[in-house]
């Protein structure tokens, strides 16, 4: 049984090392449209050509569209398209921050290589999975990083302060609790204008979540304040004089630390799930902004995705490998934390 | 008495609720630019003075805390309005929906508890066996499954074999047959959907009941009374089920809220015209009115859903019926 959140838990660095590389992997951009390239299939990687010799260097055919209506195409043998290491391609940010060109695997000639298919826009889907990949992981960690603040803060205060302050945060942390939590969530999306740009997108949908999902570590981190409160340590300190700031950050943060880091980790599959959910009912990341909610609208779109385009499922594997993963990550830290369930 | 006591503190709960609720959604509603009628200002068909002369009939030109009070005083006489959109009342709209909801969200939550405390009793009381290693795993693996994954897989999987409807609540091409052919129909195009619902139900109740069976397990009394020799079928019901069913019980209300999340997705991945869709698309629209609606709307199911679980936590675990020490 251990073994199996082992092995969700080692699926991280795969999922991490797609989300930090999306770019350099992806063999196209993904926001790259080409309406004659619609639903195209997975671009078969040849090393035979049509005449049947063997070529050392990979290759593959440009595939031509031959009947708009099923979307069936037919490779066209008129030129060679050879594959390349480290191929030049469109320019992006290695790692966000190195600019680059460099392309782990492509061709010299953009939009012929698509070794996943490409969606209803023409636009690459392993590209746009990647892309979604590193989309939903900078919505975790800012998220998890809004909820972890947010949570310690209001926790802390409410514990610290006592009194009416501490009423009023735990009532209103029970009436959040208590709507659904989708509904809340959409509440507070609806507000916001509905095309927003890239950032803003990935910040309001993490503070969204994190908005909804604060309550529980709040409640936690109060809990594990009022017992150290009244500790002879905190007591001594407040009598040689330490201010309540010190006395948090000395004696109260490194008490608190261990369960406030676990609860995040058992927080952290909803922020996958929630950005994906946004995305799936059109109030998280627009469509040119790849995530893998977006691309899972389109399968409500057009059933035909489901018996005939079946590359443009890919990302439902992804959701459920994230979300596996992260599973056996939060399984981990709440057996780890008796306290979790105070 | 308790029972009573336990109605009486839900309805105040619901008042509450409610009230903060609307307020919450007024006061935010006012933050945003714009109102129902903005899209349809930059309609050249529409002249200006018509949209003015319904943003006056609906009160939209007023303040919004003007707003506000008229719609409290007509909720007093349970009139909730009337959406922009639909051009309806707001109370016959959620009905309305709310009713669909529930034909995915009662069979659900029933499935979904009544399997689940069986499940989960039958993993405690097989624990070190195979049965119990292999509910561990598929728990595991279901945990793993949210309703948006479920959902589209369980469409996959109607695309492919055609044993499903893809979506809607009836076939377009019924004739007009008799009840039951037109409820065997439903009944077709409600698999699915429940069956994605009680998915993640059946993996939260068995869960929790799993782990409260072990742990009366492990009471003394069991093995007291075991001692005694009761027979084992009193053993299982008396002093084993039912303080095991204590937490899953105080955990449903929870459950409600989450089953209500859950049936929003479900709802627009099979088309289902449910209270999530139709709040879905209030709120895209900005009707305002309709989205308030919706709101106490779900906020009534859900504090149903908690009253239930409350009375019958009452009934079934004598110890909650303690009150200063007499019952």
């Amino acid at each position: 049984m251990r073994s199996i959140h082992r092995w969700a838990r080692l699926l991280a660095i795969p999922l991490l090392l797609i989300s930090l590389l999306s770019d350099f992997l992806s063999p196209s951009a993904s926001d790259l449209q080409d309406l004659n390239q619609f639903y195209a299939p997975p671009t078969l990687i040849r090393f035979v050509d049509y005449q049947g010799r063997f070529h050392w260097r990979p290759f593959v055919y440009r595939l031509e569209l031959v009947d708009a209506l099923d979307a069936s195409y037919q490779e066209r043998h008129d030129q060679v398209f050879p594959l390349e290491f480290f191929c030049r391609g469109y320019r992006y940010q290695f790692l966000g921050c190195i600019p680059s060109s460099r392309h782990l695997l492509g061709t010299r000639t953009a939009g012929v290589f698509h070794p996943w298919g490409t969606d209803a826009l023409g636009r690459d889907v392993l590209a746009r999975t990647m892309a979604g990949a590193r989309n939903s992981m900078m919505v975790l960690l800012l998220g998890i990083a809004i909820y972890f603040l947010l949570g310690v803060t209001i926790g802390a205060s409410a514990g610290i302060a006592g009194g009416w302050t501490d009423i009023f945060l735990m009532r209103f942390s029970e009436f959040v609790l208590a709507l659904p939590a989708l509904y809340l969530v959409l509440a507070v999306r609806a507000l916001l204008p509905p095309n927003m740009p890239f950032w803003q997108t990935v910040f309001l949908t993490a503070a969204t979540l994190a908005f909804v999902a604060w309550p529980p570590m709040a409640r936690g981190v109060r809990g594990q304040i009022l017992q150290t409160k009244n500790a002879c340590f905190v007591e001594a300190a407040r009598i040689l004089g330490a201010s309540p700031w010190y006395i948090f950050r000395m004696h109260m943060l490194p008490a608190l630390a261990p369960y406030a880091l676990a609860q995040t980790a058992v927080a952290a599959p909803l922020f996958i799930l929630g950005e994906v959910t946004l995305s799936f009912l059109n109030v998280g990341f627009h469509d040119s902004g790849a995530s893998w909610g977006t691309m899972l609208r389109s399968l409500t779109q057009d059933p035909r995705i489901f018996t005939d385009f079946w590359w443009n499922l890919s990302p439902l594997a992804f959701v459920f490998a994230a979300l596996f993963c992260l599973n056996g990550f939060s399984r981990q830290m709440s057996t780890k934390s008796p306290s979790q369930l105070a | 008495m308790r029972i009573l006591a336990a109605i009486s503190k839900r309805v105040l709960q619901l008042a509450v609720l409610s009230l903060l609720v609307t307020t919450a959604t007024f006061a935010l509603s006012s933050l945003l630019p714009g109102d129902f009628f903005s899209t349809q200002e930059l309609d050249p068909t529409i002249r200006r003075q018509t949209i003015d002369l319904m943003r006056q009939r609906y009160g939209l030109d007023q303040p919004i805390l003007v707003q506000y009070g008229r719609w409290l005083t007509r909720c007093a006489h349970l009139d909730f309005g009337e959406s922009h959109f639909y051009q309806q009342p707001v109370r016959s709209i959620v009905f309305d929906a709310l009713t669909k909801t529930l034909w995915i969200g009662l069979p659900a939550l029933m499935i979904g508890m009544l399997g689940g405390i069986l499940l989960g009793t039958f993993h405690a009381l097989n624990r070190d066996n195979s049965f119990g290693l292999a509910l561990d795993l598929l728990s595991t693996v279901a945990l793993a499954l949210p309703t948006l994954i479920l959902g589209l897989g369980a469409l996959l999987l109607a695309a492919f074999t055609n044993w499903f409807p893809l979506g809607s609540m009836n076939s377009s091409s019924l004739p007009d047959a008799g009840f039951l052919t037109w409820f065997t129909d439903r009944i077709h195009h409600l698999v699915l959907p429940v069956a994605c619902l009680t998915v993640p139900i059946l993996v939260f109740v068995e869960r929790i009941q799993c782990a409260a069976t072990q742990d009366v397990l492990n009471e003394p009394y069991v093995r007291a009374v075991r001692a005694r020799g009761v027979a084992r079928r009193r053993i299982f019901l008396h002093y084993l089920l039912r303080p095991a069913l204590n937490p899953i019980m105080s955990t449903a209300g929870p459950l409600c809220a989450s089953i209500l999340s859950g049936s929003l997705v479900l709802e627009v991945i099979f088309a289902w015209p449910g209270l999530g869709q139709v709040t879905l698309n209030a709120l895209l629209n900005q009707d305002t009115t309709l989205v308030v609606g919706c709101v106490i709307g779900s906020t009534i199911l859900l504090v149903t859903g908690n009253l239930v679980a409350d009375i019958l936590l009452l009934l079934l675990d004598p110890r909650t019926r303690v009150q200063d020490g007499t019952i």
